[in-house]
C-alpha cells in the first residue's frame, strides 16, 4: 500500500515536470517567431484587487503598444516565481514586467534573466539590489504609512486605546507599513496600543481577530489596519459589535473601501498608484527594447495619496481622478 | 517474474527521472526573516547596516545648511511669485526628487507671530505672511515634526543612491529630529504670540493646500 502511494506521488510528481517542461517548449516554440514582442506580467495573486487592477494596467498598456503578454501569478512563492522566469527565458521574452515575491529570492531570477539577455521591470516593491532589474518603480509605502498614521492620530484626537492589524508578515509592505505607522503613532504619549495581531492580509481572519480583540477591549477608538481587506473585516466586526463609530483607517485605495468612507463607515485609506506604477513599468520597457535605455533612474519612488471623504468620490479602480 | 522486473525497470526509470528533474530545479529559498522580539515588526531588509543618524551628522553641517542658506528665497518674493505665478515660482524655486511627488520650496524670512497652535504634540506657529492659499503659514516647532521637506530639498540625496525606501525614510527622521535637538528643544514656548521671528527652512507645496514650514534655523529676535 506505502509503496503504491510511493510510486502514485512520483506519477504525478513525474506528470507535474513533464508538463511543465512540455508547456515551456510549447511556449518556445509558440513565440519563437515572435520572441521580440512578448512581455511576461508576473505577479501576486489576482484574488486581491490591488494586484489584478496592476497586472490588468500593465497588460493593456502592453498591448497598446503592441506586445503579445502573459500574464501570471506567483502566490507569493518564490519557487513559483523562479519556474515563470524560468519560463519567459524559455520563451525568449522582449521583457518581464514583475511585483516580486521577495527583496532578496527574487535577486536570483532575475539576474538569470538578464544573463539570458531580457530585462526585467520591477513594480510596486523593490529588491535589496541594484544593477540586474532596469527599473524599479517603487511604491513609497512608508510615505504611505506615515500619512495614513498621521490622519489616524488626526481622528483620534491624538489620544485613546487603538488596535493595530497588521499583513503577512513575510511581506515587505506588511512590515513597511506597520513601521510607518509606528513612526508617527509612537510619538503621542496620549495613544495606546491594547493589540497589535496579524490578519495575513486576509478580511475573513480580520473580521475573527477583531471580534475577540473586541471582548478584551470594548474601549477601543480606533482600529489602524495594514491593508483595505483588513480593514474591511475589522469594520464589519465592529458594525456586528454596535461598535460602528470606532475610527477604522486602511491602505491600498480599493473600491469596497471608498464605499464604505463613502457610507461613513472606514474613515480613510491610503492610495498607491498601482495602475499608473504597471502603465509607467510597461513603458519604459518598450523605451528600453527600442533604445536601449530608459531614460530614468533605476529607482524611482512613486508618493502615495490620502483617500478620506473628502476626495473617495473620485476614486475607481486605484485611479483618483483630477 | 515479470511483474517483478517490471517494478525495477519502472523504479530505476523513475530514479533516473527523479534525477534529472532534481538537477534542472534550483531550490529557492524565501526571504528569512529576522529574529525579533515579541511585539516588535520584522523587516527583513532593515538589517541596521545604514546609519541614518552617522549619514545625516556628515551631511548636515557641510551640505544641508549650506545649500539651503544658499537657495532660500525671500518669504515675500517666494509667497508672491506663488501667488501670481505658479509655473515660474516652480521653475525658478521650486524642486524635486520625482516626478510623480510635489514640490519643494526652501524660503527664509522674517514675521511676527499671530498664533500658537501648540495644543497638538505636532505643535506650528503661525505668522504674518499668507500664503498661496490665502491661509496663515505655519512653522512647525514639534515636538512631532510632519513631512519630508528638507531631505527633498537636497539635490544631492537621491533615493537610487540607497538600497531601499526604510533607509531613504530614516534620513528624513534623522533630518527632523536633529532639528528638534538643536534647534527646537532650547525654543520658549510661553508668550509666543506677538514675537517677532527670523526664520529658515523648507516646505513642500501641493497646490490648494496650506504652506507648512519645517525650520532649520527659528530664532526669536528680543
Amino acid at each position: 500500500m506505502k509503496k503504491t502511494l510511493f510510486l502514485l506521488v512520483l506519477f504525478s510528481f513525474l506528470c507535474a515536470a513533464a508538463g511543465v517542461w512540455a508547456g515551456g517548449q510549447q511556449e518556445a516554440e509558440a513565440e519563437g517567431e515572435a520572441q521580440s514582442k512578448l512581455i511576461y506580467i508576473i505577479t501576486p495573486s489576482h484574488d486581491n484587487p490591488f494586484f489584478k487592477t496592476e497586472a490588468v494596467a500593465a497588460e493593456d498598456e502592453a498591448k497598446k503598444l503592441g506586445y503579445q503578454t502573459r500574464v501570471l501569478s506567483h502566490d507569493d512563492d518564490a519557487n513559483l516565481q523562479d519556474q515563470q522566469f524560468g519560463n519567459a527565458i524559455a520563451a525568449g521574452a522582449a521583457a518581464i514586467i514583475c511585483d516580486n515575491a521577495g527583496a532578496d529570492a527574487s535577486i536570483g531570477p532575475i539576474k538569470r534573466a538578464k544573463e539570458a539577455g531580457i530585462p526585467t521591470f520591477l513594480i510596486d516593491r523593490e529588491i535589496n539590489e541594484t544593477g540586474i532589474a532596469v527599473s524599479q518603480i517603487v511604491s513609497n509605502n512608508y510615505q504611505g504609512a506615515v500619512i495614513g498614521g498621521e490622519k489616524f492620530v488626526e481622528l483620534m484626537g491624538e489620544s485613546g486605546k487603538y488596535v493595530e492589524l497588521v499583513g503577512k508578515e513575510s511581506d515587505t509592505n506588511a512590515g513597511i507599513r506597520s513601521k510607518g505607522y509606528h513612526e508617527v503613532l509612537d510619538q503621542y504619549p496620549g495613544l495606546t496600543m491594547v493589540a497589535r495581531q496579524s490578519a495575513n492580509w486576509s478580511q475573513t481572519e480580520a473580521y475573527e481577530k477583531m471580534e475577540s480583540i473586541i471582548q478584551a477591549n470594548p474601549d477601543i477608538k480606533g482600529v489602524i489596519c495594514g491593508n483595505d481587506t483588513m480593514a474591511m473585516g475589522a469594520m464589519a466586526a465592529l458594525n456586528t459589535a454596535g461598535m460602528g463609530d470606532v475610527i477604522v483607517v486602511g491602505f491600498d485605495g480599493s473600491n469596497d473601501v471608498r464605499d464604505s468612507i463613502l457610507a461613513g463607515d472606514i474613515k480613510a485609506t491610503v492610495l498607491q498608484t498601482c495602475a499608473y506604477n504597471a502603465r509607467l513599468a510597461v513603458q519604459q520597457a518598450d523605451k528600453y527594447i527600442k533604445t536601449g535605455s530608459t531614460g530614468a533612474p533605476e529607482k524611482q519612488l512613486t508618493d502615495c495619496v490620502l483617500i478620506d471623504k473628502t476626495n473617495a468620490d473620485k476614486l475607481d479602480n486605484f485611479v483618483l481622478s483630477e | 517474474m515479470v511483474h517483478k522486473a517490471l517494478h525495477t525497470i519502472i523504479h530505476i526509470f523513475i530514479f533516473l527521472v527523479c534525477l534529472l528533474v532534481a538537477g534542472s530545479c534550483t531550490v529557492v529559498k524565501h526571504d528569512q526573516q529576522s529574529e525579533s522580539e515579541e511585539n516588535e515588526i520584522s523587516i527583513y531588509f532593515d538589517n541596521g547596516e545604514f546609519d541614518a543618524k552617522l549619514y545625516v551628522e556628515s551631511v548636515w553641517e557641510e551640505a544641508v545648511i549650506p545649500r539651503i542658506e544658499k537657495e532660500a528665497v525671500e518669504a515675500e518674493v517666494l509667497f508672491n511669485t506663488l501667488n501670481s505665478d505658479p509655473s515660474t515660482a516652480i521653475e525658478k524655486y521650486g524642486y524635486r526628487i520625482e516626478i510623480t511627488a510635489p514640490y519643494n520650496f526652501m524660503v527664509k524670512g522674517t514675521a511676527t507671530i499671530t498664533q500658537a497652535n501648540v495644543k497638538s504634540a505636532a505643535a506650528t506657529v503661525s505668522i504674518d505672511t499668507n500664503g498661496p492659499d490665502g491661509n496663515p503659514i505655519e512653522i512647525q516647532i514639534g515636538p512631532v515634526l510632519k513631512g519630508t521637506a528638507v531631505r527633498d530639498s537636497m539635490d544631492f540625496i537621491k533615493f537610487e543612491d540607497f538600497t531601499n525606501q526604510l533607509e531613504f525614510a530614516n534620513i528624513s527622521r534623522e533630518m527632523n529630529n536633529r532639528i528638534k535637538a538643536t534647534i527646537l528643544a532650547s525654543l520658549k514656548r510661553e508668550n509666543l504670540v506677538g514675537a517677532k521671528i527670523r526664520y529658515i527652512g523648507a516646505f513642500q507645496w501641493v497646490e490648494g493646500k496650506g504652506v507648512l514650514i519645517t525650520p532649520v534655523d527659528l530664532v526669536v529676535e528680543e
